[in-house]
């Protein structure tokens, strides 16, 4: 199941265009033997990230460049094996709630403090003030911590909470310096410190940002000594820029350029899942959806094959379950919704609504996303539902869908701890309403008490049978119609040495090198 | 509108010379080659977008995936070839006429009727009335009018109309200063101190006497603008503030095409080309009617 690594097979295009010949991949010849190493090289951004401080909003890039500077207490591996990262050992008492950590011993932040338990505690803490992230210790008693010496930190659950661990490998686990927090205050987020092999260096507004190698590293130093994340937002250009030579790395290839970089003379690709699933949400608290029968309806007309065919043709097909393909307990033999609108107009009859209603429909304006709802419109035309299309930029859009406005929407989201049933929690747990997974605000009890049972169960093999049962259930309801789970596309030039694929998207980049290329 | 109200009311002697007058201007329209080429361009996409529908087989809107991104001159079926959901290239660019015609005329109905009251009022009123319409017009000149165009429709939110309100009123600065200085160097003339005389109403003075004398340089700046607003619509719908898909509007096929650009060049090539030439005969035009109306050139 684990085969995260692989280089997609050069598949060849049929006959290229004019101008793709005209723009192809520059003039250098890929090099022979394995040369020096470059000093520098520079990875493509789609947008800026407002701040370096982990407990605010995080996007994508700002997560990779918070990899590079940060540690968290744990990590998972390439395999998703938990591993420690600043924590050497850690142990849990036998009342199933107590997690003691014994801490790296000399760990050197890069403003030249020392890391203590205190750090810890400081970092841990400031998570409970921080809105976009808090939901990462809802299960840790606040009250519960303690430093017994300068590298043991003792922490306690609410409750026996099976994704502790999982949690603190998440990118909002970050731990910070207190000093350097404190001293800085607003101010913090563009000056950010932490443990991590890089350490932040300068941040042009709209441009740049650089981080160079910190010598004092803990663990082993980074090779290349300056990486530079540029800010290029436009979809085709991070792939020209690519093709060109100007980036070295470029995390999120567009799903139309896959195959063009896979192909091309100085680039590769990998790619690989990352735990994300793209699909149409609808808003259960509304008024013309609280009937089951019209929600099942809309999935019935919804033809899934139709928008993934077109929009998504990399991606893995979704069976149904929101649950991406490897996970533990995943459910594939769910019957789900398959396109019949004829169904759905008997569903519809059955609830009074064959007349049909108008459905205000959100998602964040782009190519693939504009798409996916012209094909929808026309899908649920079919059965009378008029959609209104509200294509909106990305801040407008979060607010709308933290504050459930619309009645449907097109979204994505990463189970990002890699447990369903964590990830389930997330995303439909009637208690988790404004947390960024939460985009159906599902709210059936018998739902809700299950999720809770799978969270406090920490025997694998029970867990794992419940989030099974659990997803036949949500299903049922019917909040969302699945789409397909979107891999990660990586595209880097052909001079590179030891990336390697993470399927967290924390690619650690203190162990990749570029060749230098003959001009 | 106001003026074809006076040209209505007007007395029957008046109509005739008038229609004499048309005339001139035609013969004179007419030498030049560019503005008839214009005129040829301008009255195609006429009849691509009355036409719309029984020009071509195919839904403007109606996806169909199998044929996605269907390069042009392959299949006579689709002649244009077709974009990222399948439709009909050539389909979407006739219905598409029907929009970018409809913003071009009624973004600039709108910006002459407001430029035309607001500039008759200044102009013939003076002073302190004059003071305030201009320089709030000032202001409105002052601001970049893709940043205008875009505040308004973030104000007033998205779609067709409001599109054409925004573009209407960025635009309207240009008529409301042409109308204004026309007005400055007529109202001191003899016929309106005779009409005055005669007992007229500031508001016969105006419409009657005043706004056909200053419709030349109105036409031609109308006609320029045109094209402009059909580009700024464009514009708008490139950038995502504009007009909501599916609209076959052709700035947001332009926009769309853009995350094709190296494998299907045509959904980006196509819409540009069109565009250009809509801007383009609309200039042509504008620029041959400067000619024929001007009276210098009169023989």
């Amino acid at each position: 199941m684990k085969k995260y690594l692989h280089k997609i097979a050069a598949v060849a295009l049929a006959a290229g265009m004019l101008l793709a010949t005209a723009c192809g991949g520059g003039s250098e010849e890929p090099s022979g033997t394995a040369g020096e190493p470059r000093d520098e090289f520079k990875v493509a951004a789609n947008r800026e990230p407002v701040s370096l401080d982990p407990t605010d909003v995080t996007v994508t890039y700002a997560s990779l460049i918070e990899a590079q500077i940060y540690n968290k207490l744990l990590k998972f591996d390439k395999e998703l094996n938990v591993v420690g990262d600043l924590a050497e050992s850690w142990e849990v008492a036998d009342d199933g709630v107590t997690w003691t950590f014994h801490l790296r011993q000399g760990v050197k932040f890069h403003n030249g403090e020392e890391l203590t338990s205190k750090d810890v505690l400081f970092s841990f803490l400031r998570i409970y003030d921080a809105p976009a992230v808090a939901i990462s210790v809802a299960y840790i008693d606040k009250e519960g911590f303690e430093t017994p010496d300068d590298y043991t930190f003792v922490l306690k659950t609410t409750v026996p909470y099976a994704f502790l661990e999982a949690e603190l490998c998440s990118g909002n686990m970050c731990i910070m310096n207190e000093k350097a927090v404190t001293e800085l205050g607003a101010d913090y987020g563009r000056n950010p410190v932490g443990t991590g092999p890089y350490k932040f260096v300068s941040w042009a507004a709209g441009d740049n940002i650089t981080v160079e190698r910190f010598d004092d590293y803990f663990g082993e130093p980074a090779i290349t000594k300056t990486i530079i994340f540029k800010m290029i937002p436009e979809n085709s250009s991070r792939t020209v820029n690519l093709e060109s030579g100007d980036v070295d790395l470029v995390i999120d290839i567009q799903e139309s350029d896959v195959d063009r970089i896979a192909d091309g003379e100085d680039t590769l690709l990998v790619t690989g899942s990352t735990g994300s699933v793209r699909y149409i949400g609808l808003n259960c608290r509304h008024e013309m959806f609280l009937d089951k029968r019209v929600r099942q309806a809309m999935c019935y007309a919804t033809n899934i094959d139709e928008i993934r065919g077109a929009v998504y043709p990399h991606a893995t097909p979704a069976q149904v379950t929101p649950v991406p393909p490897g996970f533990v307990g995943r459910n594939e033999g769910l019957a789900g919704y398959p396109y019949d609108p004829e169904k759905a107009k008997e569903l519809l009859k059955e609830a009074g609504v064959e007349d049909g209603f108008t459905v205000q429909y959100i998602y964040l304006a782009g190519a693939a996303n504009d798409q996916t709802a012209q094909l929808l419109q026309k899908q649920w035309e079919k059965v009378g539902v008029t959609l209104v299309l509200n294509p909106m930029e990305s801040g407008a859009l979060s607010t709308a869908m933290n504050k459930a406005e619309q009645d449907a929407c097109c979204a994505g989201s990463n189970m990002s701890s890699f447990e369903a049933g964590k990830g389930l929690y997330d995303f439909f747990y009637s208690g988790s309403i404004g947390n960024t997974s939460n985009r159906t605000y599902l709210d059936d009890p018998e739902v809700d008490k299950l999720l809770e049972a799978i969270s406090t169960e920490t025997d694998a093999d029970k867990r794992a049978q419940m989030v099974y049962d659990v997803q036949e259930l949500i299903m049922e309801d019917a909040p969302m119609a699945v789409i397909c789970h979107t891999n990660a596309y990586v595209g880097m030039r052909k001079t590179v040495h030891g990336f390697e694929f993470l399927p967290t998207g924390l690619y650690d980049l203190s162990k990749v090198w570029f060749e230098v290329e003959p001009e | 509108m106001t003026q074809n109200n006076a040209a209505a009311s007007a007395p029957v002697q008046e109509t005739y010379k008038k229609r004499g007058q048309g005339k001139e201007i035609w013969r004179r329209f007419r030498r030049s080659k560019s503005a008839m080429l214009g005129l040829f361009i301008l009255l195609t996409l006429i009849f691509m977008a009355v036409f719309a529908g029984v020009l071509t087989p195919y839904d403007p809107t109606e996806p169909d995936v199998p044929i996605r991104l269907m390069k042009p001159f392959v299949d006579s079926a689709h002649i244009l070839g077709t974009d990222e959901l399948g439709r009909d290239i050539f389909t979407r660019l006739c219905f598409g006429a029907r929009i970018s015609l409809a913003v071009g005329l009624i973004a600039v109905s709108i910006s002459l009727i407001g430029g035309i009251t607001l500039g008759s009022l200044a102009g013939y009123y003076g002073g302190t009335l004059d003071n305030v319409i201009m320089r709030f017009i000032d202001i409105l000149m002052a601001i970049p009018s893709i940043l205008l165009n875009i505040s308004i429709v973030a104000a007033m939110g998205q779609g067709l109309q409001n599109v054409m309100i925004a573009i209407g009123i960025s635009s309207m600065p240009g008529y409301c200063r042409i109308m204004r200085a026309s007005i400055l160097s007529l109202k001191d003339q003899e016929f309106i101190e005779a009409s005055r005389a005669a007992g007229a109403s500031d508001f016969h003075i105006i419409v009657h006497h005043i706004i056909p004398n200053c419709l030349a340089p109105l036409i031609v700046q109308a006609t320029l603008r045109v094209g402009g607003s059909i580009l700024a619509c464009a514009s708008l719908s490139f950038i995502g503030v504009g007009i909501v898909p599916p609209t076959p509007e052709w700035g947001a096929m332009l926009s769309t095409g853009r995350d094709f650009l190296r494998d299907a060049p045509h959904l980006t090539t196509i819409p540009g080309i069109t565009i250009m030439l809509a801007v383009l005969c609309m200039n042509f035009i504008g620029d041959g009617l400067r000619d024929a109306l001007d009276p210098k050139l009169k023989n």
